[in-house]
């Protein structure tokens, strides 16, 4: 048996061993990981949880720094002038900053910080696309013990608002460094729906109500470096994801926790040897295709890198087609791979194979992340844009997560077309049946976790009935996810289906499994499932609801009201179901799954006569859903 | 070589002559033995009549030298029939001398009948009947006393009434209540447990049932009780029952009946008898009883047959599962039976009265007395009534002989045979059972019953080893868990729907014959693969999960050609195993494109439309088919529904109802053809082809009558099929229609199958049969040698699944016989 300090082994026999070993000894597998990090005050206890409560807890008494680890511990060797950043503009130029040059810059922006008051254990909002600055205000922050909020770019002003209220923010930064105009115009529209926090505009315009990025740092003073140590469960950030609507829900992620395994999972995704980490060695670059505010972009699109002393290499979006874009990046990093979206992937296959590249470099690993990697993109990809489809790697990762949980990788062994992979070390994922029951190989059921991990969630910021209502009451004592997976025998796990309905209401999104959650914390339902389906005015929602036992009697109106309420306080008004249909059951397979598709076909009137529901345990469940009225 | 062919040869010849020779001097001796031994046997009875202990104890030793000479010499006939007259005569003697107290310890063994004999313990076994209760009392182990106590007359019939009978004859005995320390008493019908004895407790009388069992039976519990709690002193007696009339130890095998639903019970009432006589024996044999592998036969009013093995009963025949008895009928003959229900001959009371009380000798001679039947037939009985009671006493003595030879003839060699019980009694019925049972295992007749010795063996034995008294409770529980542990086993599934035996050729003719040949077909191959075009379709999925239903029993294989996702989505709610093997992806988003590449590549065998269009799918075949060749010029595509009609005995097929709109007189003929090669997958000989128009004449003003005449005569000269139009549709599938229009074709009523004029028709009369009169229809389009299943919407999921096993019948069909046509050139 290999020892935990070296690379997970890269044949399926050994890894699925070498992992089998590391969920058995999971506290001794991260005390060994660890070791990666420089801690100010060394941890007393590697974990301690329960979910019943929920609680998790990682490395305590631990203190540490993280943006010491991603620098300052660089700065003596020769790592120092490696390229940090490597950025292509717009116009298709490359800006270059090495480690010490993105450490100045750190600590001007973190002067300039201090002197507006800010303090640790306040909250600074992130409105950033994917540059330089964008890195150099997360290590800032990380630096201060400031927590971090990064926000996708493609969020629209108003959802970014709430979040900056609902999370108590001190300060936002806006905009883009290339001076895109609708960057300022954001910040334009943001300043007038913000009153209290500083609004710092990165972009080129000067709106009122905001100081400029320079203004901001002209205002450095003098002090010395202040750099807190923090302790391990410190939120390094809050990553906000899921429903575009209602009360933004926003992940905590933990320091110690977020930094070990975004270290340690880079190295098993990049396949980092011993000897591409030489300093003489041309340094591996990773190229961050995806939204940095995401879970994928920041453990292992920023965070991974810096922490190994890789470069990170990051483009503007626009201009460029696409092919371009690549054959610029490949023709400058000859090793260089990329994290990215199936649909980015998609893309970009689709732009080569009209303009094929005109360099012969392609990238080491391509990582897909935040969608469903098809055998056919698979194959597409690993043919146009790396050396073959086993470099085309996929990654299960989500906002709660923190750091990828399953993925395959670039080795013929570990890597199947359209798998979703095998568990990383440490982490053990299981496939459960709406009963709570494990499932045999080859069966579908929720995925679910029945231990932490070092990057998960510690809660939803400011929401902690939300936390518990979402991830740990479908099944007891488990974190469960939306996804539902199947194992195969050779212990590979394959994506099937999402659990929830992504569903528009009035343009903006949201997951069914939200409501749902709502709706089952209710004491008086003992059962609920919501789905989307469309209506002649757009997509609404029904919910299905069985009722507690005790609460047969009880007059459905009030019941009826009582729901909505609860979830117009949660989430709000638009969240609530038009429709609610009781029934003494819901109707199930024969492994007791809800026939969500069925469910439907109930609320959209399409369900027919001759249904073929030799699938369904309980067909009777279809009689008794008497008909709501149409809300 | 051939020296040592001649010398084998030789050695064998020798061999043969040197056991004539022995055989010869070992007849001589059986004829012998078999005279000397009854003599010698008849001696040893006449000396022991009003012999005392001593006569006693010398005869049974002699006897004992005898025995412990014939047991290494088992097997020959004369042997054993000396051994088992000689076990029969010592049992005898051991029971009627010195308060059987040699035969209690036989069945205590040596150790503790001294024990017991020391401490002299008095006991009572109390055996309650119909109007009186049999008391035994036991000293020692000595049976001291016994009597029968009748019932007081005019009072009710109560414990408290019995017992102050059994008072009374205790005070005649000069038995002091204070000295009676153990009582025990028939069981009555209890809970299944195992045999052994058991402390009784208030729940057994709970559990008493008044179904089964002697009159009597309810009262032995309470009466026993009765009596414990005034005898013994402070503590009061110790009361058991031993190996309760409930006892069952039957083999899961045996528990099994040819119904599903009825199952058998070892439950026999003799249980105290079976293991009596065989802990009897095999002490006379000087074998461990669970050594001894024994077939006991109790034969009284009712009657059981016990098959002895590793010391437990594992097998059992009583007279409601085999034997008949004086009044019970034993099994009788279900169809004989069934067919008198049906006409009224009997009804369910009368059959509930002979199987439980009026069957048997009853039933047949009017009496449940054999005594009287052979006093009848000495005396009185005229010479076909004599000849009639020899008839009836070779029927019981046969039932009972081949009852206890079917119990010997299985789970290795047996022993002994024993019979106990009244039969005994009856010399010419017992004369005529050993004659059937002429040859085996050394047969002992042990006289009449045994019970009240077996249990005061039982009581004495709890009496002394308190630790061998078993928990009622405990171990009834214990038993019904494994019962029910058995009957889980036995509940298990194999099949959901009957597969039923077709021997092959046989045509099909219905829906689900058409599933299991295409099951049979698959058996032993292969199943082929069948491609899912278009696998992102609810409809086509759930039909091909039913198609492999829990993976049980396999027809095909699924390459499900699509959209992962949305296949993977659906597959997750239908709970289908995407395993790799009976259920594959293939991802793609050109599904017809990549179905066709999989037919190419061998990888598919059979496509199945999913969700894609029709014409998409069938452009693309055709293309594939014409550029492989395996299209030959003419030759069309084309559907065609097998329909299973609720009023017909045979399938119906019609065409073509969903490709060809309006086929001219060319296509219409290659049509025919194809449909054809779909009736010889169905094994149909020579198909009956009915070509449809409204009218049976030519009629210059129907297009189609003209048309359906020269289709027709395309086919004149071929011997394969019979083609014959215009014909309406009621004259071609109806014979009485056909018959009243005096309609004078060949066809008359018995069309295999429908040439429809057009696609309108055909489509009309497909959905109007499915619709309106429900029937099954499997749809298939025929491409060359290559079937595609073509389910719609509207199908019934029956419907679907019979589809696919038409597909699969079809591809199974050609491609074995293109396998012969290429090994036969």
């Amino acid at each position: 048996m290999k020892s935990f300090k070296e690379k997970p082994p890269s044949t399926l026999r050994d890894y699925i061993r070498f992992q089998r070993q590391s969920v058995l000894e999971r506290e001794k597998y991260w005390r060994v990981q660890a070791d990666r990090l420089d801690w100010i005050d060394a941890f007393k206890t590697v974990v301690s949880d329960d979910f019943r409560m929920p609680r998790v807890e990682w490395y305590s008494e631990g203190r540490l720094n993280a943006c010491q680890n991603a620098l300052d511990r660089h700065l003596g060797d020769q790592v120092a002038k490696r390229s940090a950043i490597e950025f292509l503009d717009d116009d298709g130029k490359f800006t270059t900053l090495s480690y010490s040059e993105l450490h100045a810059r750190v600590l001007r922006l973190s002067g300039a910080l201090v002197s507006r008051g800010m303090e640790a254990g306040m909250r600074i909002v992130l409105y950033l696309p994917n540059i330089p600055d964008a890195v150099v205000f997360m290590l800032a922050a990380a630096r201060l013990g400031l927590t971090y909020v990064p926000v996708p770019a493609r969020y629209p002003e108003d959802l970014v608002a709430r979040i900056v209220t609902q999370c108590g923010a001190s300060l936002v930064a806006v905009g883009g460094s290339s001076g895109r105009a609708d960057y300022d115009q954001r910040v334009v529209e943001l300043s007038g729906k913000l009153d209290g926090p500083i609004l710092v505009s990165l972009g080129q315009s000067n709106p009122p109500g905001a100081v400029t990025y320079a203004e901001l740092l002209k205002g450095a003073g003098k002090e010395q470096d202040r750099t807190v140590a923090v302790g391990s469960e410190h939120p390094l950030c809050i990553l906000y994801a899921g429903s575009t609507t209602g009360i933004p829900r926003g992940s905590v992620m933990a320091t110690a926790g977020f930094m070990v395994q975004a270290a340690t999972t880079h190295e098993i995704l990049f396949e980092k040897t011993a000897e591409s980490t030489e300093p003489k060695m041309q340094s591996l670059c990773h190229y961050c295709a995806v939204d940095m505010a995401s879970a994928a972009g920041q453990s292992h699109g920023v965070w991974g890198p810096l922490l190994a002393g890789d470069t990170l290499v990051l483009a503007a979006t626009r201009r460029l087609s696409q092919a371009r874009r690549l054959d610029r990046l490949l023709g400058k990093f000859p090793k260089l791979t990329v994290l990215t979206t199936p649909d980015r992937l998609a893309e970009w296959t689709a732009d080569v194979e009209k303009r094929p590249l005109k360099t012969k470099n392609r990238f080491e690993i391509v990582a897909s992340c935040g969608g469903v990697l098809t055998p056919r993109l698979y194959t597409a990809a690993g043919h146009s844009l790396a050396r073959g489809q086993e470099k085309v790697i996929n990654l299960w990762i989500q906002s709660e997560s923190g750091a990828t949980l399953i993925c395959t990788r670039a080795h013929a062994g570990l890597n199947r077309g359209g798998a979703l992979g095998v568990p990383v070390p440490g982490v053990d994922p299981l496939v459960y049946t709406d009963a709570g029951d494990e499932c045999s190989p080859n069966f579908g059921g929720h995925l679910a976790f029945r231990a932490s991990w070092p990057a998960m969630l510690r809660g939803v910021w400011g929401q902690p009935e939300r936390y518990k209502e979402m991830y740990f009451v479908k099944i007891p004592k488990a974190f469960t996810t939306p996804d539902a997976v199947r194992r195969d025998s050779e212990g590979f796990f394959w994506f099937m289906s999402r659990r929830e309905d992504i569903v528009k209401i009035r343009g903006l999104s949201l997951c069914t499994s939200e409501v749902e959650a709502v709706l089952q914390a209710h004491p008086k339902v003992g059962e609920a499932a919501v789905v989307g389906v469309s209506s002649p005015e757009g997509e609404m929602l029904a919910a299905f609801i069985v009722l507690a036992a005790s609460e047969e009697k009880v007059g459905r109106e009030t019941i009826e009201e009582e729901l909505a309420e609860a979830v117009e306080k949660r989430i709000g008004d638009f969240a609530v179901p038009r429709r609610i249909y009781f029934a003494g059951e819901l109707p199930r397979t024969s492994t007791g799954k809800t026939a969500r598709r069925l469910l439907r076909r109930v609320a959209s009137g399409q369900l027919s006569g001759d249904e073929d529901l030799g699938h369904i345990a309980n067909p009777q469940a279809l009689d008794g859903f008497f008909s709501p009225d149409v809300g | 070589m051939w020296g040592d062919l001649v010398g084998a040869r030789n050695d064998v010849i020798e061999a043969i002559s040197e056991i004539a020779k022995s055989r010869a001097s070992l007849l001589a001796f059986s004829g012998q033995l078999a005279s000397a031994g009854d003599a010698w046997l008849q001696e040893v009875v006449d000396r022991t009549a009003g012999a005392d202990n001593f006569g006693v104890t010398s005869a049974l030793s002699e006897l004992t030298a005898v025995v412990n000479a014939l047991t290494p010499q088992v097997g020959r006939q004369e042997i054993n029939r000396l051994l088992g007259r000689a076990l029969g005569l010592g049992v005898k003697i051991e029971r009627q001398a010195d308060g059987a107290s040699r035969l209690l310890g036989r069945l205590l063994g040596a150790r503790l009948a001294d024990q017991a004999r020391e401490a002299g313990v008095n006991l009572l076994v109390l055996n309650p009947g119909q109007s009186s209760t049999r008391v035994c009392w036991i000293a020692g182990t000595q049976i001291r006393n016994r009597d029968r106590v009748a019932n007081q007359p005019g009072l009710p019939d109560t414990a408290e009434m019995r017992a102050s009978g059994v008072f009374k004859l205790m005070q005649r005995w000069g038995l002091d209540r204070s000295a009676v320390a153990g009582v025990t008493t028939r069981s009555g019908y209890l809970k299944p447990v195992p045999p052994g004895s058991y402390r009784v407790v208030p729940q057994m009388a709970a559990d008493l049932t008044g179904t089964r069992g002697r009159p009597g039976d309810e009262l032995s519990i309470p009466l026993a009780l009765t009596v414990a709690e005034a005898c013994g002193g402070d503590s009061g007696a110790l009361v058991v029952v031993s190996d309760p009339l409930s006892s069952d130890e039957l083999d899961i095998t045996e528990r099994l009946t040819g119904i599903a639903g009825i199952r058998r019970t070892g439950q026999a009432a003799h249980f105290l008898n079976h293991k009596a006589a065989w802990r009897l024996i095999a002490s006379w044999l000087k074998q461990e009883p669970k050594n001894l592998d024994a077939v006991t036969a109790h034969l009284g009013s009712a009657g059981s047959i016990a098959r002895h093995r590793d010391g437990r009963i594992q097998n059992l025949i009583d007279t409601f599962s085999g034997i008949p008895s004086p009044n019970h009928c034993g099994t009788i003959p279900v169809a004989p039976l069934l067919s008198a229900l049906m006409s009224n001959d009997l009804n369910v009371k009368e059959l509930q009265e002979t199987v439980y009380s009026r069957g048997g000798l009853l039933s047949l001679a009017g009496t449940d007395d054999f005594r009287a039947l052979i006093g009848f037939r000495r005396h009185g009985a005229n010479r076909l009534q004599r000849e009639k009671v020899d008839i009836l006493l070779d029927f019981f003595a046969h039932r009972i002989a081949i009852a206890i030879a079917e119990l010997a003839s299985v789970g290795g060699p047996v022993g002994v045979i024993t019979i106990s019980g009244g039969l005994t009694q009856l010399e010419e019925l017992a004369g005529l059972v050993e004659a059937s049972l002429a040859i085996g295992p050394p047969l002992v007749w042990m006289g009449g019953s045994l019970a009240d010795e077996a249990m005061a063996a039982g009581l004495v034995q709890s009496f002394h080893r308190p630790e061998t008294i078993k928990d009622y409770v405990a171990e009834r529980d214990a038993l019904a868990k494994r019962r029910l542990q058995e009957d889980e086993l036995l509940d298990v599934i194999i099949f959901e729907r009957p597969l039923l035996y077709k021997k092959p050729g046989e045509p099909v003719t219905s829906a689900v014959e058409l599933v299991d040949a295409a099951r049979i077909a698959v058996h032993g191959r292969t199943p082929p693969v069948i491609g899912m075009v278009g696998a992102d379709n609810e409809e086509a999925l759930l039909a091909a999960k039913r198609a492999n239903k829990e993976g049980r029993y396999k027809i095909a294989k699924f390459q499900l050609v699509g959209d992962s996702v949305a296949i993977n989505e659906m597959a997750y709610e239908f709970d289908l195993m995407i395993d790799d093997d009976n259920y594959s992806i293939v991802d793609t988003d050109t599904p017809v494109t990549e179905a066709i590449r999989q037919l190419e590549a061998g990888r598919a065998d059979i496509l199945m439309k999913g969700n894609v269009k029709t014409e998409e799918l069938l452009h693309g075949v055709f293309r594939y088919l014409k550029k492989s060749g395996q299209l030959q010029p003419g030759q069309l595509l084309s559907h065609v529904v097998v329909m299973d009609l609720p009023r017909m005995s045979k399938l119906l097929m019609i065409t073509d109802a969903a490709v060809n709109p309006y086929p001219d007189e060319a296509k219409k003929v290659q049509i025919i053809e194809n449909a054809l090669r779909v009736a010889r997958c169905l094994d149909i000989l020579r198909p009956q082809v009915a070509v449809i128009s409204a009218i049976e004449a030519v009629n210059v003003g129907i297009e189609s009558s003209i048309e359906a005449e020269r289709i027709a005569s395309h086919f004149e000269d071929r011997d394969d099929c019979v083609v014959e139009g215009p014909l309406s549709f009621d004259v071609a599938v109806d014979p009485a229609i056909a018959e009243e229009k005096h309609y004078q074709g060949r066809i008359r009523g018995t069309a295999d199958i429908l040439i429809m004029p057009d696609i309108d028709a055909a489509n009309v009369l497909y959905k109007t049969l499915t619709v309106e009169s429900g029937a099954t229809a499997a749809g298939v389009i025929l491409c060359g040698d290559l079937p595609i299943v073509l389910t719609s919407r509207g199908d019934s999921p029956d419907s679907k699944l019979v589809s696919i096993a038409l597909a699969v019948k079809i591809f199974i069909d050609m491609h074995e016989k293109g396998k012969k046509k290429t090994t036969q050139t």
